[in-house]
């Protein structure tokens, strides 16, 4: 079963959820023929429900080694990593508790969080998420100006002092983890020599 | 191949990007990819049981 369906607030409008990965891939090339925009850019993610996923949008080794070594400890639990075109992937070995899975996406963000101040951390999150809805809702975007958002949404979470992530790591990916209550790992290729590494 | 040329089972293994199938008493497998017409029929049809992993993927377009 295909469904498609609209994330509240900011992000991607057209996204199509099955649980048979070799109908998403063929859902990809048929939307890939059939959309007359060049620039868009299909793509197929599994769904990591069970862990916490953290993504990293540089090579940069040294931030890197600090992201791995304090999130690994913050956590008691180690990270694989997972080398991809542009960064990494850090995922976590061992599954979490579901009692415990929304509070540990959220120390991601915010890792002096303590269990008590979820519910508030929560709240803070959903009226940030509003405020994007809102402001989509109001305004037509053009590709440029949405790519340009984007940008700024990292800052915009910091300045609402939601954002106390170690090191450079994807806040927006975070952010949806949050949301969503899982994370998505693009498992389709970018380009034909696109590869994706376990290192570790 | 045809869509009625086979009997039992069709196992895919998506982390091969292969499946399988009984057919003339032997079980033989294939390529998804090659064979993806084929493959969507049997998966559209209600009449046959598919094994699938339980698990969960978006197709998706980056829009911010």
């Amino acid at each position: 079963m295909i469904t498609n369906y609209e994330i509240e607030g900011t992000m991607a409008t057209n996204r199509f959820l099955t649980s048979n990965r070799h109908k998403a891939f063929e859902l990809r090339k048929k939307l890939e023929v059939q959309s007359n925009d060049t620039s868009r850019h299909w793509m197929v993610g599994k769904a990591i429900l069970d862990r916490v996923v953290i993504e990293i949008d540089t090579h940069d080794k040294e931030n890197l080694r600090t992201i791995w070594a304090f999130y690994s400890k913050l956590y008691h639990n180690s990270f694989g990593i997972i080398k991809t075109m542009h960064g990494y992937h850090l995922v976590q070995k061992h599954q979490v508790s579901k009692e415990l899975l929304q509070y540990s996406r959220c120390l991601v963000l915010c890792p002096f969080l303590s269990i008590n101040q979820l519910p508030e951390y929560e709240s803070m999150i959903e009226q940030f998420f509003n405020t994007l809805k809102e402001e989509r809702e109001n305004k037509e975007f053009t590709q440029k100006e949405l790519q340009e958002r984007s940008k700024e949404i990292p800052k915009r979470l910091k300045d609402a002092n939601l954002d106390y992530s170690k090191g450079t790591i994807d806040v927006l990916h975070a952010l949806i983890g949050i949301q969503k209550k899982k994370y998505v790992l693009r498992i389709s290729k970018k380009t034909k020599d696109d590869k994706m590494e376990l290192i570790q | 191949m045809s869509f009625e040329d086979f009997e039992g089972e069709v196992i895919i293994d998506y982390d091969s990007n292969t499946f399988t199938v009984e057919r003339d008493g032997k079980v033989k497998g294939y390529d998804i990819d090659d064979n993806s017409e084929w493959l969507n029929r049997i998966i559209d049809s209600n009449e046959i049981d598919v094994v699938e992993y339980e698990e969960e993927y978006e197709v998706y377009s980056q829009e911010y």
